[in-house]
């Protein structure tokens, strides 16, 4: 389950972003995700992410997680997708969980 | 496209609104309910039904096509004039939709050729000085022969069929069914032909024939050609699902100012036209025309009644469609 939307803004308010670890499932690999680094930064070192604004507004890098919970501070999914906790916006998303495991 | 792109056939409803032009209230309610139904969840609907004239179609798909075929300087004769006025001929690049979201992105993979609403009157509700930019006069090109009175049909056509879906809308949302009748008598609608180019050589990271936006109006209707690299929209979910072609249907969608308008009890859904996949051999040229309905320039927009709780807060203050529109375009034509 992901964090309440409470804990969503509060995480965006204080801009906390933490590291944590991503493994992409499909591609067999996993890497750490530095605080100064975005996780699409990182998962574009693996394979090409389909991407636009890279701000969290388009939609264009969403993508599916498979486990981990997500810290939430895109605009673009909606709040039954946030609440649902399966889709990420690779630009601008982190984790709250120390490990974020996608479908890529 | 994402990983997880997919045609579900579901997403998008199909509606067939004949029942719209019923005289049995009831079975125009039933076709109202349904799209307030399809609204409410994504926005996008297809409809049949709809008596658009297939020729009106073949008028402006077969001029705009001659039109730009012509050699750039040309089609540059009628170039759109600056971003408030929103006439005639823009070039591939030249704009980006996804502008509008403040972003970087780079220009879309389209051209496109725009007219307004083509009014002969003195009456000084048109003029400049009170209109501002929306009744701005047409830019038709030299040729080819026979564009602009096919335009005009089509848009004419159009703007009814939008004035009947919208009797649907307030019937939908429990209003009278002429609730928006007096809003949109003298709507700034604009007619689009937007032509995406078989794409030669492969696009720039991030580039889309056009990027992920948001419509501005209260609904565009669409009628789109069965080729590769087509309209996607963003669902409630948070994935990107095809929109199928289905040959003589029209796809309508909603944008800000309905939602603005609703609430946002409506969603005004994120959509964009992808790129043709790289190994299409075949040319995938493709056409749209598209008509955005706008309501009267003057028309105020504010949530209705309907749509807000008791005791709760509008989300939004109240704005006037020209106000509204004019804000959108200064924003697409900007780069961040």
């Amino acid at each position: 389950m992901s964090a309440s939307s409470e804990q969503v803004e509060g995480a965006a308010d204080l801009d906390v972003r933490g590291p944590f670890t991503v493994v992409l499932r499909r591609s067999g690999t996993s890497r750490p995700v530095p605080a100064d680094r975005s996780l699409l930064e990182v998962v574009e070192e693996v394979l090409p992410v389909p991407f636009t604004c890279r701000e969290g507004t388009c939609g264009s890098c969403v993508s599916t997680v498979l486990e981990g919970v997500v810290d939430y501070r895109n605009t673009v999914l909606s709040p039954r997708a946030k609440a649902k906790g399966a889709r990420i916006a690779l630009c601008v998303d982190r984790s709250v969980t120390p490990e974020l495991v996608l479908d890529l | 496209m994402s990983d997880h792109t997919a045609v579900i056939q579901d997403v998008v409803p199909v509606i067939d609104i004949t029942d719209l032009r019923s005289d049995d209230v009831a079975r125009r309610r039933a076709v109202g309910k349904e799209i307030d139904g399809a609204c409410r969840e994504i926005g996008f609907f297809q409809i049949t039904g709809h008596g658009l004239p297939d020729e009106l179609v073949a008028g402006v798909y077969d001029t705009a096509k001659e039109f730009f075929a012509q050699p750039m300087a040309t089609k540059r004769e009628v170039a759109q004039p600056n971003p408030k006025t929103v006439r005639g001929y823009t070039a591939v690049g030249e704009q980006a939709f996804a502008y509008n979201e403040d972003t970087s992105a780079p220009g879309d993979l389209h051209e496109k050729f725009d007219v307004g609403p083509h009014v002969v009157s003195d009456d000084p509700y048109f003029s400049i000085e009170n209109a501002g930019p929306h009744f701005i006069p047409n830019q038709w090109p030299s040729s080819p022969a026979g564009m602009q009175q096919a335009w005009e049909s089509y848009f004419e056509a159009a703007d009814d069929l939008c004035r009947l879906i919208m009797r649907g809308f307030a019937l939908g949302l429990d209003l009278p069914e002429d609730f928006f009748a007096d809003k949109i008598d003298k709507d700034i609608s604009m007619l689009r032909a937007i032509h995406y180019p078989h794409q030669e050589e492969p696009p720039a990271p991030g580039q889309m024939r056009a990027g992920a936006h948001t419509d501005y109006g209260s609904l565009t209707i669409v009628r789109p050609e069965v080729a590769p690299g087509g309209l996607q929209v963003f669902t409630q979910d948070g994935d990107w699902v095809d929109v199928p072609v289905i040959p003589g249907a029209l796809v309508v969608n909603i944008g800000d100012l309905m939602a603005q308008w609703t609430n946002d009890e409506w969603i005004s859904t994120r959509h964009r036209v992808a790129n043709p996949p790289r190994d299409v051999v075949a040319d995938t040229e493709r056409m749209s025309i598209v008509f955005f309905h706008q309501p009267n320039y003057d028309a105020v927009i504010e949530p209705l009644p309907t749509c807000v709780a008791a005791g709760e807060e509008p989300r939004y203050a109240p704005t006037t469609s020209g106000d509204h529109l004019t804000m959108k375009f200064e924003k697409t034509h900007q780069k961040a």
